[in-house]
């Protein structure tokens, strides 16, 4: 009963509150990367649907969507500049979601280390 | 030194060792420590001790191949990290990886961020032209201002992007440093 109160004193509410959060980051930076590449995947559908809906609008006899991107090298780097855009936004995402969460893990580590030392040194002398 | 500043750092550094309080004063680093802290250290060892121990020459400036050491030490953190002591809520050698991701996805956004504007120049252009009635003879003026906008925007748009990822990056850092500091690391393995 004693050790867990002590252990309750020294590892607070406020440092669950801010570990709680911590963890919740992590886990948000991994959704957010699941979802910006299953985007990824959606975008280049939105792509082809487009082009396949032009194709049946202005008649047949037009390439395939594949074959279009073959044939027209600018209309494929653009195509390539945007999938990778969202890829790095995901990075992005993910990068700065992990290092709030790192970052609040190392404040709390910070804070326990110090308050350690405090309650160590005015033990000693006690 | 305001009062409160002096207090700050004479509870920071009451809270290092004595041996390591000791050899900051027999090292007489006045570069990395200022001629404050040299009193603050003085008052406390005299606290401790009783007396001062004896101090070196005081260092005023870097030989250039100790400068270049010490900004090696402080860029890097891998020979600090301790593996048998390691700090229970994160790991050291991933917040060094982030910190290397983070840095080399900067310089990622900002080349993809030149080059999707690049995409959008001609459409720019044209937008500008647009404004001199898509003259001919204006096409070439039209080029130059759309440069010049393009230049500011794109250049505004890096350093947007560019610099707070950065400086997410250099917090990581500091936060580590810090969290070393509080658990006394860098004196075990200068020790």
């Amino acid at each position: 009963m004693t050790t867990d109160s002590t252990a309750e004193d020294f590892f607070t509410r406020k440092h669950a509150r801010l570990a709680n959060i911590a963890s919740a980051t992590n886990t948000f930076a991994w959704i957010a990367l699941v979802f910006q590449i299953l985007y990824i995947g959606a975008r280049f559908l939105q792509y082809q649907n487009s082009y396949t809906m032009q194709n049946m609008a202005s008649g047949f006899g037009q390439p395939n969507f594949m074959e279009m991107l073959s044939q027209n090298p600018l209309y494929t780097f653009s195509l390539v500049v945007d999938l990778a855009n969202i890829f790095l936004r995901a990075v992005m995402w993910w990068l700065a979601l992990k290092g709030i969460s790192l970052g609040l893990y190392m404040i709390i580590e910070t804070n326990l280390n110090y308050k350690d030392k405090f309650e160590g040194g005015e033990a000693n002398n006690e | 030194m305001s009062n409160d500043f002096r207090r700050q750092i004479y509870n920071n550094l009451n809270l290092k060792e004595t041996d390591e309080l000791v050899e900051i004063w027999q090292t007489n680093d006045r570069v990395e420590w200022s001629d404050d802290t040299f009193g603050i250290i003085q008052e406390i060892l005299q606290e401790r001790l009783g007396e001062l121990p004896s101090q070196n020459e005081p260092i005023l400036e870097y030989a250039d191949d100790n400068k270049v050491e010490v900004n090696k030490d402080e860029s890097d953190f891998e020979f600090l990290i301790d593996n048998d002591n390691p700090p229970e809520f994160y790991n050291p050698h991933e917040v060094l990886r982030l910190e290397k991701w983070i840095n080399w996805a900067a310089i990622a956004s900002v080349v993809a961020s030149i080059i999707s504007s690049l995409l959008e120049l001609q459409r720019m252009h044209f937008t500008v032209w647009g404004f001199f009635m898509n003259n001919v003879e204006k096409s070439s003026i039209a080029w130059l201002i759309t440069i010049v906008i393009f230049v500011f925007a794109v250049g505004l748009q890096c350093i947007v992007i560019y610099f707070p990822i950065r400086a997410l990056g250099s917090i990581l850092k500091i936060l580590m440093e810090m969290e070393f500091n509080s658990r006394g690391v860098a004196k075990t393995k200068n020790a």
